[in-house]
C-alpha cells in the first residue's frame, strides 16, 4: 500500500507541478504574483467539462481550454500589471480572481459537476501498481512540459529574452529585449499551461467545481516558493513532493492532517532561503 | 483638526449610505398580514451546498400552501410564506432566521442542515420562534430546545435498519468506512453511528484503529481510496454527503473495487441515483419516504409534486424525495396548529401567537401526513423507515 | 433596532476593523494579506475562552486580541526579511496555517468548527471600533506615526535619519494583527459559529481590497472603503453572484484610475 500511495502522491503532486510552472514563470520573469492563476485554471476545467458533456472531443475540449486560458491570461496581463500601477498589482490580481470566481459561481452554481474523462480500460500494471490512461497522460504531460519549459528556458532565443528580464529589467531593455513582446509571451504561455492544467484536474478529479483552481493554487504557489523562483524544474519537483507529502498525511495520519506539513514547510523556506531549491533569481530583501 | 472631521465625514458618509441603502433593499418593517392572513418563514438552502434538495422543499411547501389556501385557508385566512436562502452557510442560515422573525412570521419552515440547525436552534429559543428543521438527522442535534423541531427521524433509527438489512442481503463480515471529519452529520455516522451498530451486528470494522477520514468537499481521494483497498473489506460505509459519496464511490470504482456501498440518509441528498450510473448500483441507504408508499395521500402527493415540480424548477428530480415530503407535512403540521390553537395572525400577538403553535407542536403524536406522525419527546419526527437501494436511476425500496 | 440594519451595522463596523488592520500594516510599507489569520486567532481565542473557561465576552475579545498581537509580533520578525510578492506569499501560508492548526486541534472543534459562544451586544463592537480609531489617529499625531510614513517612503533613508525601521514594521504588524483579533473576537461571538473555512485565503485577499479602495493614506480612507464593501453587495443584492464581480471590477477601476484610493492625498505636514 506504501507504494501506491507514493503513486497517488505523485499523481497529484503532479498537478501542483503543473500549476506551479505557470506561477513561476510569471513571477521568475516579470516579478509579479499572479493570485488569479488559480483561477485561471478553473476556467479552463470548466470550459472543457461543458464541451465534453455537450458530447465534444478530448481535443476539442483540450483545444478550448487552451484557448479561453491564454485569453484570460492576457486579460490579466493588461488590466493588472499593464495599467495599475508597480504596487497595487497584487492588489488587481486579487480583484480579478474574485471577478472570476463568481462569475463561474453565477454561471455553473457553486455544486461538483462531473468531468467526462478519458474511459478506457487500458492500464500499466507494475507489481502490485496500477497505473491507468488518465494517470499516464498525466505523468506524461508533466514531465514533457517540464522538460519542455526548461530547454525553451535554457536555449531558445526567447528563453535568453526572459531570463534577460528577470535578471535585470534596465539592461535588458538597454540591449534590445523588447519587453512588452516578452511579457505578453510569457503570460500566453502561463495561459497555456493553465489550460493545460485544467483538463488534467478535471480528468484526475472526475468533477470540477468553481472551487477547483483556487485550492490547487494556494498549495502550488507554496511548491513555486520552495522549488524556486523561474525554476520551471524546481516548480516540478516541489509539487510533486508537496504532493507525495500531502497523500501520505492524509493516509496515515487522516483528513485533518492534508495541510499541516505543507505551510510550515514553506515559511521555513521563506525564512531560510526565500529562492528555493533551484532558484535562479535574486529575491529582494526587506 | 482637520483629520478628526475627514474621519467624522467618513464615517457619516459611510452611515447614510447604510441607510439609504437599506431602504430599497431592506425588507419591509411591515408586520405580517394582519387580519389577511398567516405569514410563515421557510428558510432552506437554495444556492449552494443543499439546493438540489431545497428545491424540492420548496416545491413541497408551494404544494402544501397553494392546497390549503385553494380549499379557503385557514378560517378563512390565506397562508403565506417568505423565503430566504441560506446558501449552505450557518452563518447565512442564522441571519436568515433573524430576519424572518423581525418580518413577524409565526414559524419557520427550515433551516435544512445540520450545521445550520446547530445555530439556528440557539436562536430560535432566544426569539422565541419555532423551526422545523428538515433534513438534519443527527442523533442528540434537536434534545433539550424548546422552540427547536426537526420533521426527520434520526440518523441512529435510519442506520439500524439500514444497515442491518445490507449486512443480510450482501453476506457483510468485514467492513471498512469512510469518513468525513467536517460535515456534522457525516461525521457523527461515520464516527460514532456505524462502528457501535457493526459490532452490534457482529461484523468487523477494519477502519477501527486507523480510520479512513476526508473533508467535505475534498477532490482528491487516492489517498483514502487505497487505504481501503488494502484492507479488502467485504463492503463499505459511508459516512457521508452526497456529493462526495459520488466522487468516492466513482473513484473506488475506477480503482478496481467491486464492493458494495452503504449509508444513511444523507446520501439520498443530491443525484446518487441519477449521475451515479454504473458505479452505484445497488448502493444502500434509508429514509422515511419511498416512491412507491402504500397510503393514498402519499401517491397523491407524489402525482402533485410531478406535475408541479417541472413548472416551478427546470432541473429538479421527477422524483420527491423524503425532504419534501418533510417539508409539505412541515406547512400542514404549522397549519394544524395555527387552526387548533385559534392562532389570530394579528401583528400584536406575534409572540403569544408563536407560543401556541410551539406548544401544539409539542404534544403532536398522531399527525395524519405523507410521511410523518408528529415529534418525539426530543422533538425530533416520527416516522417509518425504509430501506432503500439504488437500482437503474432510482431509489427502490428493499423487500 | 430591526434586525436587519442592526447586522448589516455589525458587519461595517467588523469591516472597519479588518480594514483597519491591514491599513495599520501597509502604512508602514508593507503589504500584509495574512490578516484573516490573526483574526482567525483573536476569534477562535475569545470564543474557546468564553465557552470553555467562562469569560465575560469582552475580556475574552481583549485576550484574543492579545493573543492575536503576539502572532503578529511572531510574523513581523521574519518579514522584516521579505519584500513584495514574497511578503504576499508569506502572509498567505501564515492563515493557511493558522486555518490547519485550528483544523487539527480539538479544541477549536476541528474542522467543525467552534460553537456555543453567547452573543456580543452591539454596543461593545461599537466602542472597540471607536477605540480602535481613536487610538489610531492619536498614533499617528505622536512621532511614532512620523517614522511609520518615513519607512514607507525609504526605509533606508528612515534608518540613516535615525529611525528605528526594525521596531516599526515590527510594532506595525503587532498593532495590525491585534486590530485583526478584535474583529475576530466581535465576529466570532456575533456570528456565534466560526469554521475555518471563514478564515479562508480569499477572507484575507478581501480585506486588503477596501484599503486599497478608500484610500491607504488616510484612516478615513479604510473606513470609507469598508462602507463601500459592506453596502455594495446589499445595493447589489438583486444581482446575486454577479454583485461580487461588479464589486470587483470596481476596485480594478479605481486602482487603475486613483491608485491612492478614493480619499487620497498623503497627509500635510508643517
Amino acid at each position: 500500500m506504501f507504494s501506491q500511495q507514493i503513486v497517488n502522491g505523485i499523481l497529484l503532486g503532479s498537478m501542483y507541478a503543473l500549476l506551479a510552472i505557470s506561477y513561476t514563470l510569471v513571477l521568475g520573469v516579470l516579478n509579479m504574483l499572479n493570485l488569479a492563476q488559480g483561477e485561471i485554471l478553473t476556467a479552463g476545467a470548466l470550459v472543457a467539462c461543458a464541451i465534453l458533456s455537450a458530447g465534444g472531443s478530448m481535443p476539442a475540449a483540450l483545444f478550448a481550454s487552451v484557448l479561453v486560458c491564454i485569453a484570460l491570461s492576457l486579460l490579466v496581463e493588461f488590466f493588472c500589471l499593464r495599467l495599475p500601477r508597480g504596487d497595487t498589482q497584487v492588489v488587481t490580481t486579487i480583484a480579478m480572481g474574485m471577478i472570476l470566481q463568481n462569475v463561474y459561481t453565477g454561471l455553473w452554481g457553486s455544486e461538483s459537476i462531473k468531468f467526462r474523462g478519458l474511459s478506457s480500460g487500458f492500464a500499466i500494471r507494475i507489481s502490485t501498481l496500477e497505473f491507468n490512461a488518465t494517470q499516464i497522460l498525466l505523468l506524461a504531460i508533466t514531465a514533457a512540459l517540464m522538460i519542455a519549459l526548461s530547454l525553451l528556458i535554457d536555449r531558445s532565443r526567447f528563453g535568453r529574452e526572459m531570463r534577460a528580464l528577470s535578471d535585470n529589467r534596465t539592461a535588458a531593455r538597454v540591449s534590445g529585449v523588447n519587453i512588452g513582446r516578452v511579457t505578453v509571451l510569457t503570460f500566453a504561455l502561463s495561459g497555456l499551461i493553465a489550460g493545460i492544467s485544467g483538463v488534467m484536474a478535471g480528468m484526475v478529479f472526475t468533477s470540477v467545481t468553481a472551487f477547483t483552481g483556487g485550492t490547487i493554487g494556494d498549495k502550488a504557489m507554496v511548491a513555486m516558493v520552495i522549488g524556486g523562483t523561474g525554476s520551471a524544474f524546481g516548480a516540478g519537483i516541489a509539487g510533486i513532493i508537496l504532493g507525495i507529502v500531502e497523500i501520505l498525511s492524509v493516509g496515515y495520519l487522516g483528513a485533518e492532517y492534508r495541510e499541516i506539513v505543507v505551510f510550515p514547510l514553506l515559511i521555513l523556506f521563506l525564512w531560510l532561503r526565500p529562492s528555493g531549491i533551484f532558484g535562479k533569481g535574486r529575491v529582494e530583501r526587506a | 483638526m482637520k483629520k478628526l472631521l475627514s474621519v467624522v465625514m467618513a464615517s457619516c458618509i459611510a452611515l447614510s449610505l447604510c441607510a439609504c441603502a437599506a431602504s430599497p433593499a431592506a425588507p419591509t418593517a411591515a408586520p405580517a398580514e394582519t387580519e389577511s392572513g398567516y405569514k410563515l418563514g421557510v428558510a432552506i438552502p437554495l444556492s449552494g451546498m443543499g439546493s438540489s434538495a431545497a428545491k424540492m422543499e420548496l416545491v413541497g411547501i408551494t404544494m402544501a400552501v397553494n392546497e390549503i389556501n385553494e380549499a379557503g385557508g385557514i378560517g378563512g385566512k390565506k397562508l403565506s410564506f417568505e423565503t430566504v436562502d441560506t446558501s449552505g452557510d450557518p452563518k447565512e442560515a442564522s441571519n436568515a432566521l433573524r430576519k424572518l422573525a423581525s418580518e413577524n412570521v409565526l414559524a419557520v419552515v427550515g433551516p435544512h442542515y445540520t450545521g445550520e440547525a446547530e445555530v439556528c436552534y440557539p436562536i430560535g429559543d432566544e426569539l422565541g420562534l419555532v423551526e422545523i428543521a428538515l433534513a438534519c438527522s443527527m442523533p442528540g442535534l434537536s434534545d433539550g430546545y424548546q422552540y427547536g423541531f426537526r420533521n426527520i427521524a434520526t440518523e441512529d433509527q435510519i442506520a439500524e435498519k439500514v444497515l442491518k438489512k445490507w449486512v443480510e442481503d450482501y453476506d457483510i463480515k468485514t467492513v471498512a468506512i469512510i469518513s468525513d471529519v467536517k460535515a456534522a452529520v457525516a461525521k457523527s455516522i461515520g464516527e460514532d453511528i456505524l462502528p457501535g451498530m457493526f459490532a452490534d451486528l457482529g461484523v468487523e470494522v477494519l477502519t477501527l484503529q486507523s480510520p479512513v477520514t476526508y473533508q467535505t468537499g475534498d477532490v482528491d481521494f487516492s489517498a483514502q481510496i487505497t487505504k481501503v483497498k488494502a484492507l479488502e473489506p467485504d463492503g463499505i460505509a459511508l459516512g457521508s454527503l452526497a456529493g462526495d459519496a459520488l466522487n468516492i464511490i466513482a473513484k473506488a470504482r475506477e480503482q478496481g473495487l467491486k464492493q458494495p456501498f452503504v449509508g444513511t440518509a444523507p446520501l439520498l441528498e443530491g443525484v446518487l441515483d441519477k449521475k451515479g450510473g454504473e458505479d452505484t448500483q445497488g448502493t444502500y441507504a434509508g429514509s422515511a419516504f419511498c416512491l412507491t408508499p402504500e397510503s393514498e395521500k402519499a401517491q397523491k402527493f407524489i402525482e402533485d409534486y410531478r406535475a408541479l415540480a417541472p413548472t416551478m424548477y427546470a432541473e429538479v428530480s421527477s422524483d420527491p424525495l423524503h425532504y419534501c415530503a418533510n417539508a409539505y407535512d412541515a406547512v400542514y403540521m404549522i397549519a394544524e396548529a395555527i387552526e387548533k390553537q385559534g392562532v389570530s395572525g394579528a401583528a400584536a400577538d406575534v409572540k403569544t401567537d408563536r407560543d401556541l403553535i410551539r406548544d401544539y407542536l409539542a404534544g403532536l403524536k398522531d399527525f395524519d401526513g405523507v410521511n410523518s406522525k408528529g415529534f418525539d419527546e426530543n422533538h425530533s419526527g416520527i416516522k417509518d423507515i425504509y430501506v432503500l437501494k439504488i437500482e437503474g436511476d432510482q431509489w427502490v425500496v428493499v423487500e | 433596532m430591526n434586525v436587519y440594519y442592526t447586522g448589516l451595522f455589525v458587519t461595517f463596523l467588523i469591516n472597519v476593523l479588518c480594514a483597519l488592520s491591514v491599513y495599520v500594516i501597509l502604512k508602514s510599507g508593507q503589504i500584509s494579506v495574512g490578516n484573516a489569520g490573526f483574526m482567525a486567532v483573536g476569534g477562535y481565542v475569545a470564543g474557546i475562552l468564553s465557552t470553555v473557561y467562562g469569560l465575560g465576552i469582552p475580556a475574552s475579545v481583549a485576550a484574543g486580541s492579545a493573543a492575536a498581537a503576539l502572532c503578529g509580533a511572531v510574523v513581523g520578525i521574519p518579514a522584516l526579511r521579505l519584500k513584495g510578492t514574497y511578503l504576499v506569499i508569506g502572509t498567505i501560508s501564515f492563515t493557511a496555517m493558522i486555518r490547519s492548526i485550528a483544523q487539527v486541534l480539538d479544541i477549536t472543534g476541528g474542522a467543525m468548527g467552534l460553537k456555543g459562544m453567547k452573543r456580543i451586544g452591539i454596543l461593545w463592537i461599537v466602542i472597540f471600533a471607536v477605540l480602535v480609531i481613536a487610538l489610531l489617529f492619536l498614533f499617528e499625531k505622536t512621532r511614532y506615526g512620523l517614522d511609520v510614513e518615513a519607512v514607507a517612503a525609504d526605509s533606508e533613508a528612515a534608518a540613516a535619519a535615525g529611525v528605528r525601521v526594525i521596531l516599526i514594521k515590527v510594532l506595525s504588524f503587532t498593532l495590525g494583527a491585534a486590530i485583526a483579533g478584535i474583529a475576530g473576537g466581535c465576529y466570532a461571538h456575533w456570528t456565534q459559529y466560526i469554521e475555518p473555512s471563514d478564515f479562508s485565503t480569499s477572507v484575507s485577499t478581501m480585506m486588503v481590497l477596501p484599503v486599497i479602495l478608500g484610500g491607504r493614506n488616510r484612516i478615513a480612507g479604510a473606513v470609507l472603503g469598508a462602507a463601500v464593501f459592506t453596502i455594495l453587495p446589499e445595493l447589489l443584492r438583486f444581482a446575486s453572484v454577479w454583485r461580487m464581480v461588479i464589486y470587483g471590477v470596481l476596485v480594478i477601476a479605481i486602482v487603475i484610475v486613483k491608485p491612492d484610493g478614493l480619499i487620497s492625498g498623503r497627509k500635510r505636514h508643517a
